[in-house]
């Protein structure tokens, strides 16, 4: 077993074959080798924390990504198709969705971080950018010389 | 114009730092001033009235007027500047990790969904309606944090689109080569005019530098000589470009073939390749790695550049990884083509493509069908689609009965019975064809069938309709399409087929569309009825 401590001091005792789903922690395990000393996490919360190892749990024995893996989805194309149990597990607020999003970032966990990618993409895919800007709260911080620019661009994709 | 007003709870949560809380402060004097200076404006108002009585000299007025000018001046640029101060606002609290959450997302992720986003759009690129705008054109205009990451995602910029009535699409060219640095290119030139052209070489000017970049290219134009001229400038390039992907069209087809020898070096790697009014000859070709092949004015218009038959046969061969194959002519009723009556030329099963999914069959004359279904062994083709598929009008060697559409038809089910899931048949010809005077093959394992007649008698297809809906015919149909159909009459033993039987039979069709297929409703109210009561998923348009 693994014992784990979040940035918010809680602990959490997971099998090693769950923790080991997080590339960074599966390189600390084997750099201590065999060892009872809490592995400190202080980019995550518990709460955060508790989601992905939900995830690193359902998903414990499937084959972990070879460097070839990735390196043939660099180069292939990259769908945004989310399978249908992490689609429900991703179904959280957006707060936490990008909470996940860098966790499984931090923890080098590849497969959780496109659910989360997958899922934002899927979430801007065929809006416009007020629609966008409303969804994720975000303002409309440019200048009246680079909207004008903006406008200009937008011309000729109207052209398109 | 004090628009920081407009958000106070927003600025009550921001941070705030010494510089931040004497703006504040500043802004909140302003805001006195500007009452001040409306009630002044209200005085000079006022006062002004009184100057328009006798008096006063010209040069007076005349001042004041520079005076209040000059004054408008300054607001103006007051204005300007308190337009800067909003926007310094509206970009704190985009980076604001409470207002804001999806910016707490580093450049490399956003960058990663950015990516994500434009690959799934270049899938579905035939979807989209001609009025939406590209993804690469939206997170540009969301605010300044995703326009600089979107403008650092280099992935987004590797479409290159050159229109010839467009000159913007240099400027935005010239953007994209620049922000996709080294990636793979996917280059499209469109240039529909004839003769001479500049417009060419300024492409070709545009584009050098980067060609050996380019994994896919797409020419449109309007006569093989601009082709070439491009192919020639664009592929003298050594070594030779390793293109995945290769479209072009001549929308003025001839007899001539391509003459440029360097365009075979970069079809040797590709995996799609698709030519509509560009013709080669078959035995030129070598593209062993090719996934799909597509090729419009097949046999018909340039079938003498193209060369005799079985050298097309031979280029099959030379395609073992081949997936979809799409031939098409410019329209039934050309002349008859020596040698492709064969069935014979080749042994019958003797072109083996085992990973062959989707054949597509358009404008083609039924003799060539039937070759093809003779020759072609593929076990896993699924997909099948006819169109426009006539009989033979020059009939020299060849018996015209022999060669129908519906043997063509059949020639191709018995060939594909075993695996075919999906046919799809649009104005075909079949003429005299009478229930029981002719055995369809029955396909098994269909499933999606789409039937599209267009203008032509329903009445005359009446017993098809009821073969093809027959259990004995396809005992696993579940999608039935029918469509551009304006006399289609459902018969009472169609409707006994499609409401009662099969679903009795336990394998009723589970998803029926008719669509444009006149007024239905008008002609058989009660039809629609039923069909909406007994098919799972209906739809009717008329």
């Amino acid at each position: 077993m693994v014992n784990l401590v979040t940035s918010d001091n809680e602990s959490f005792t997971v099998e090693k074959a769950v923790a080991s789903r997080s590339v960074l922690i599966k390189n600390m395990l084997e750099d201590v080798g065999e060892s009872d000393q809490p592995i400190p996490l202080p980019n995550v919360t518990a709460s955060v924390l508790k989601k992905v190892l939900e995830y690193c749990d359902h998903h414990k024995n499937e084959p972990m990504p070879t460097s070839e893996d990735l390196a043939a989805e660099d180069t292939r194309k990259r769908t945004t198709d989310i399978g249908e149990w992490d689609q429900k597990f991703i179904q959280v607020d957006q707060e936490m969705l990008f909470e996940i999003i860098l966790a499984a970032n931090y923890l080098d966990i590849k497969p959780l971080l496109d659910v989360g990618c997958k899922t934002v993409a899927n979430m801007i895919k065929g809006k416009t950018p007020e629609e966008i800007r409303k969804l994720f709260n975000i303002v409309n911080d440019f200048t009246p010389e680079e909207e004008a620019q903006i406008k200009k661009e937008n011309e000729w994709a109207e052209d398109r | 114009m004090f628009a920081v007003d407009d958000e106070p709870a927003s600025v009550d949560v921001l941070p705030h730092n010494a510089a931040f809380a004497t703006w504040k402060t500043r802004l909140g004097e302003l805001g006195g001033s500007i009452q001040a200076y409306l009630a002044a404006v209200e005085t000079l108002r006022e006062s002004t009235l009184a100057l328009a009585s006798p008096g006063h000299d010209s040069p007076f007025v005349d001042a004041l007027y520079h005076e209040i000018d000059a004054n408008l001046s300054k607001i103006k640029s007051m204005e300007a500047q308190m337009c800067i101060g909003r926007t310094a606002l509206q970009s704190m609290r985009n980076q604001s990790r409470v207002l804001a959450p999806i910016n707490r997302l580093p450049v490399e992720i956003l960058s990663r969904i950015f990516s994500m986003s434009i690959e799934e759009e270049k899938d579905s690129v035939k979807c989209r309606s001609p009025g939406q705008t590209n993804f690469v054109d939206t997170p540009p205009q969301v605010c300044r944090y995703w326009r600089d990451v979107a403008f650092h995602t280099s992935s987004l910029w590797t479409h290159i689109t050159l229109h010839e009535s467009m000159p913007h699409h240099r400027t935005r060219a010239e953007l994209s080569l620049k922000r996709s640095k080294r990636l793979p290119l996917h280059i499209s030139v469109e240039f529909m005019s004839e003769g001479d052209a500049p417009w060419l070489n300024d492409v070709v000017d545009l584009l050098l530098p980067h060609i050996s970049r380019c994994v896919s290219l797409k020419i449109v134009v309007n006569g093989v000589v601009q082709l070439e001229h491009l192919l020639r400038a664009l592929m003298g390039h050594r070594p030779p470009l390793q293109m995945k992907s290769i479209t072009w069209t001549n929308k003025l087809p001839t007899d001539s073939p391509l003459l440029y020898d360097g365009s075979y070096d970069a079809m040797q790697g590709a995996e799609h390749l698709s030519l509509t009014g560009v013709a080669f000859g078959w035995g030129d070709l070598t593209c062993a790695g090719l996934l799909s092949l597509t090729i419009s004015d097949f046999v018909t218009a340039c079938h003498s550049s193209w060369g005799p038959p079985d050298h097309f046969e031979d280029l099959l061969r030379g395609c073992p990884m081949l997936e979809y194959l799409e031939l098409g002519g410019h329209g039934l009723g050309h002349e008859y083509v020596d040698g492709w009556e064969g069935m014979g030329h080749a042994a019958e099963s003797s072109i083996f493509l085992g990973h062959l999914r989707t054949l597509k069959l358009t404008c083609v004359q039924s003799y060539v069908v039937h070759h093809i279904a003779f020759v072609l062994a593929a076990p896993n083709l699924d997909t099948v689609t006819l169109t426009e598929v006539g009989p033979l009008t020059r009939t020299a060697g060849f018996e015209e009965d022999a060669c129908n559409a519906f043997n063509a038809l059949q020639a191709i089910l018995l060939s594909f019975k075993t695996s075919l899931l999906s046919l799809s048949l649009r104005a075909i010809n079949i003429p005299h064809f009478g229930r029981g005077d002719e055995d369809l093959e029955s396909l098994p394992r269909l499933e999606n069938l789409t039937i599209s007649l267009v203008e032509m008698e329903w009445d005359d297809h009446d017993d098809l309709l009821y073969e093809l809906l027959s259990n004995q015919f396809c005992p696993n149909l579940r999608c039935l399409t029918i469509m551009d159909c304006p006399t289609l009459l459902f018969s009472s033993e169609h409707i006994d087929l499609l409401t009662k039987r099969r679903f009795n039979m336990g394998n009723p069709i589970q998803r029926l569309a008719v669509r444009h297929c006149g007024d239905l409703q008008g002609r058989q109210p009660e039809l629609l009825v039923q069909l909406r009561e007994r098919v799972t998923e209906f739809e009717y348009v008329a």
